[in-house]
């Protein structure tokens, strides 16, 4: 089996994260898409060094944030369409649903804050979520609550 | 509110048409967007500067010019299209599974070394380039070619700012990121 072989079968089994943390960050379907190919790229320069002592799914997700949320960007677009960004390859979603609500009331935190909140809806530890973002477990507690606290408000308003 | 029902909203996100994505995505070597438009961008860059460097001897009167101004032009030249390389590899290495603290806060430093090294180098390369144009003009610091002087370093000083202002709004976006972190 070559590595182009095995790095596909993980792109396939773990595909979800990277659409979703796309889809925190992206500002338009275009740029989902870019941001998709980005995270894909970014994965398969770092697979050589996969060593295998975290979960795939942690690696991934490590992966897929530092590309989200560091990334530099020439110019973003006039119009801003993040509330609106849609998974482009599954079933259309009415613009009402649950989860698009979930998703677009995520995008209205800061960068970080997604970021911990995506942790936390995956079941992660907050040792694990610390040990992704750099931070203490103690830390990640604090945020945590305050970043529930605040979601909570924007899904009762919408 | 618990959450539970939106952990379950969450995990069941994103998991349709994967092999789909996947395939027609290896067949592109995992290339992205962005990296193909800096690699036109070096291209072009490349060549320009190259096309300068072997024509600039003939094209603006090397031969009259003295040597000195001459070897400058040249080796600030080659500097400016290492300085392209330079940059399209930073932009295309990768990010690493490091922590986030960690990788933004090494992207953050790798960017501030070349932001340093390519604004000093655009900016002695201007002024390189300007005084190898006027290196044949006499007595250019006494009045009223002063001016001449005084327009070059303005057009410099333009220029550097613009590059400075670029280079600024990138950090701080990534400092915004970092000080989120540090609360």
């Amino acid at each position: 089996m070559t590595i182009e072989t095995i790095f596909q079968q993980l792109l396939t089994e773990h595909i979800g994260i990277l659409r979703k943390v796309s889809r925190l960050y992206a500002d338009s379907p275009a740029d989902l898409e870019d941001l998709m190919q980005e995270i894909a790229y970014q994965l398969w320069k770092a697979f050589p060094s996969f060593r295998r002592d975290s979960k795939t799914g942690t690696w991934v997700y490590r992966v897929a944030l530092n590309t989200a949320i560091g990334r530099i960007r020439k110019r973003r677009p006039l119009i801003s369409y993040r509330a609106l960004v849609p998974e482009q390859s599954e079933p259309a979603e009415d613009d009402d649903s649950p989860m698009q609500r979930l998703f677009a009331a995520i995008r209205q935190l800061p960068k970080t804050d997604r970021a911990l909140i995506a942790l936390f809806f995956e079941d992660l530890s907050h040792d694990e979520i610390g040990r992704i973002l750099g931070i203490t477990e103690n830390n990640v507690g604090v945020r945590l609550h305050r970043i529930k606290a605040k979601l909570k408000t924007i899904l009762k308003q919408d | 509110m618990d959450f539970n029902e939106q952990k379950e909203q969450w995990q069941a996100a994103g998991t349709s048409d994967a092999s789909t994505w996947s395939a027609t995505n290896l067949n592109q070597n995992w290339d992205h967007p962005r990296l193909r438009a800096l690699k036109r961008q070096l291209i072009f860059e490349t060549v320009c500067w190259l096309l300068f460097l072997v024509f600039f001897y003939t094209a603006l009167d090397g031969h009259l010019r003295p040597i000195g101004w001459n070897i400058a032009l040249a080796v600030g030249l080659v500097l400016l299209i290492a300085h392209a390389i330079l940059g399209y590899r930073l932009a295309s290495r990768p990010v690493g599974s490091a922590p986030l603290r960690q990788a933004l806060t090494s992207q953050l430093s790798s960017l501030r070394r070349y932001s340093r090294f390519s604004m000093t180098l655009r900016t002695v390369t201007l002024l390189i380039f300007f005084g190898f144009l006027v290196s044949t003009i006499p007595g250019l610091l006494e009045t009223p070619r002063i001016w001449l002087a005084g327009t070059i370093l303005t057009w410099t000083g333009v220029g550097l700012y613009i590059n400075y202002r670029i280079w600024r709004k990138h950090f701080r976006a990534l400092e915004a990121t970092l000080g989120e972190l540090g609360k």
